[in-house]
């Protein structure tokens, strides 16, 4: 509980940090331009925040399940509403492996640097496997909730 | 066979209460394995990276920091006390300053969202001091929300252009007059309606010097549409720059100006805005490799000679057109029918002769209709949860209003010119 905690403050401290050096990063190229200083090396930054901005947060709200979802049948059929949560949270982790697996593969095979800094570019691939990683646990947590669900009636 | 294959399955993935981004890439990944096999799942990891990383989708994150900093730092509040000087005193004058203010806040912050919630918060109480019921005013604050993303800068518009390939600028100054016309069809419905609801008038008299120092203290928030606008069509700006000029004038103002903004609760507007923001994002992430599948496997040209074989008038797609998205966007959520239905119904306009600019704003205004529509309305969830009313109450007093809109999408689906004519007196082509 405690862990999960620190990682959901991490993440958010994480975002808001991120968000905030992309938004001088912007800042900057904005006014730097008026005085006709070119900004393009610092800018190769922006794919690196981005990445991370929009995956962390995407664990973010995956953990809090507020990631936007159509709740018609949920709501039509309480009583299946376990049973549909049970097959997807299942479906979930394809999408997981999905991350790690073929993320992983990809971060390792592009062997890419940005022109101006050569900053390895596996740095901004590896959010997609770490993010993966992430997803899966919650989603491995969602998965022994809802299984436990599943099981309740007949326990009773 | 494919095609009716991964329309099968991402249906019922989306009703199964899979969250959107995920059924779409797993559907986008499925049909790659299924069609050609595992070789080309490196393919969906590589869009879906490309797809998260669009700088046209940059600006976002900033329209949405910009609303929340202006619900927070008293621009919204200047904004509604500046409607209530020009249309307070007529009948039903606050639900006429409810959506004028609606059009003016959409020149800032291009999300109806974002209007809902933090201008809404203002009208409904303000409606509700005044004498009108709680689910009149939570109606009006509704469907008035729908302006945001029509008027520019919008970011559905910002999704549509990067999914279609179409200037921001064109679209954004597209949005104008549709905008405007949803302004005058909603205000002309509140007329009709305030003699016979017997809508309350608003009685304070508000003296020639009182009137002065509210438009006086109103400028600053009035300068950011110029700002917007500005740096995108002086071309001083790309949209994503003007969307971080836009957060950090909202900024300013509200901390030096207006001084109900502190560095404290920037943190944390931050962090919202990125959760807003991303709940979108993720789905266009998971547009990327989707949009590739349906190209890959050819399905909007089988859509196409569907379609052509159907009818070969090309009112009577566009009318189908509306009727599909009006559908999909009571039950999905907005950018979601836009990454659905853009691959497929781009070719199409093509084929017919609509411009891509005309059809944005076309699919927009219907998914804007969609966010006040049950089942899956989130302006309409958002204003019951402000206003603390039922959807069901809200709807009941919604709808004539709701009809209003229609009746604008029709006019704006059946007159090109409305929407192509700004745009290309502007220089855009």
């Amino acid at each position: 509980m405690r862990l999960d905690q620190a990682v959901a403050t991490a993440m958010r401290l994480s975002v808001i940090a991120l968000i905030t050096l992309l938004f001088f990063l912007l800042l900057s190229s904005i006014l730097l331009r008026l005085v006709s200083v070119s900004m393009s090396g610092p800018l190769e930054l922006v794919e690196f925040l981005i990445i991370w901005i929009v995956l962390l947060t995407t664990v973010s709200l995956w953990r809090d399940h507020e990631l936007y979802k159509v709740t018609m049948l949920e709501d039509l059929f309480p009583r299946a509403a376990r049973f549909l949560r049970f097959f997807v949270e299942v479906l979930k982790l394809a999408f997981c492996a999905l991350l790690i697996f073929h993320g992983t593969k990809y971060a390792f095979a592009a062997r890419e640097v940005t022109s101006f800094w050569q900053f390895d570019k596996v740095y901004a691939y590896a959010a997609l496997p770490i993010c993966g990683g992430l997803m899966l646990i919650y989603n491995l947590r969602d998965l022994f909730m809802s299984s436990k669900s599943l099981l309740a009636p007949a326990q009773s | 066979m494919t095609a009716f294959l991964l329309v099968f399955s991402l249906i019922a993935l989306l009703v199964g209460g899979m969250p959107i981004g995920i059924a779409i890439s797993l559907v986008a990944a499925g049909t790659m394995w299924v069609a050609v096999g595992p070789d080309l799942l490196p393919i969906f990891i590589q869009r879906f990276y490309s797809g998260t990383t669009t700088f046209t989708l940059l600006a976002i994150p900033f329209f949405i920091i910009a609303g929340n900093i202006m619900n927070l730092g008293g621009m919204t509040t200047r904004i509604f006390d500046l409607a209530q000087v020009f249309v307070g005193r007529v009948r039903g004058g606050l639900a006429h300053v409810n959506v004028i203010s609606s059009t003016l806040f959409s020149g800032m912050s291009g999300s109806a969202v974002a209007d809902a919630a933090g201008l809404g918060l203002i009208e409904v109480k303000a409606m509700k001091d005044a004498g009108y019921t709680a689910k009149y005013a939570a109606a009006i604050t509704a469907v008035s929300s729908t302006i945001g993303p029509i008027i520019p800068p919008s970011i559905p518009f910002l999704i549509y252009a990067s999914l279609a390939n179409v200037s921001v600028g064109a679209l954004f100054i597209a949005g104008l007059m549709p905008g405007l016309l949803m302004a005058g069809g909603l205000m002309i419905a509140i007329a009709l309606a305030a003699r016979r609801k017997g809508l309350p008038k608003f009685e304070r008299h508000l003296g020639f010097r009182e009137s002065l120092r509210i438009i006086a203290n109103a400028l600053p928030a009035l300068a950011m549409p110029v700002l917007v606008l500005g740096g995108l069509l002086l071309g001083f700006a790309t949209a994503t720059e003007t969307a971080v000029l836009a957060a950090a004038y909202a900024f300013l103002i509200g901390t030096l100006f207006y001084r109900e903004l502190s560095l404290r609760q920037i943190p944390q507007i931050l962090w919202i805005s990125c959760r807003q923001t991303v709940q979108v994002m993720f789905i266009m992430a998971a547009a990327a490799p989707f949009g590739w599948v349906l190209v890959q496997q050819r399905i909007p040209n089988e859509i196409i000679s569907g379609i052509v074989g159907l009818s070969v008038d090309p009112w009577m797609i566009i009318l189908l057109i509306n009727v599909t998205i009006l559908v999909l966007g009571m039950f999905i959520e907005g950018a979601a029918v836009l990454v659905i239905s853009v691959p497929i119904l781009l070719p199409i306009a093509a084929v017919i002769g609509i411009e891509p600019v005309h059809l944005g704003v076309i699919l927009v205004l219907n998914i804007m209709i969609g966010l006040v529509t049950p089942p899956v309305g989130l302006v309409l969830f958002t204003v019951a949860a402000v206003a603390n009313v039922k959807v069901k109450d809200i709807l009941d007093e919604a709808w004539p209003y709701i009809l209003a809109l229609m009746v604008v999408l029709i006019i704006i689906s059946f007159s090109p010119g409305l929407v192509n004519w700004l745009p290309s007196k502007m220089g855009f082509n």
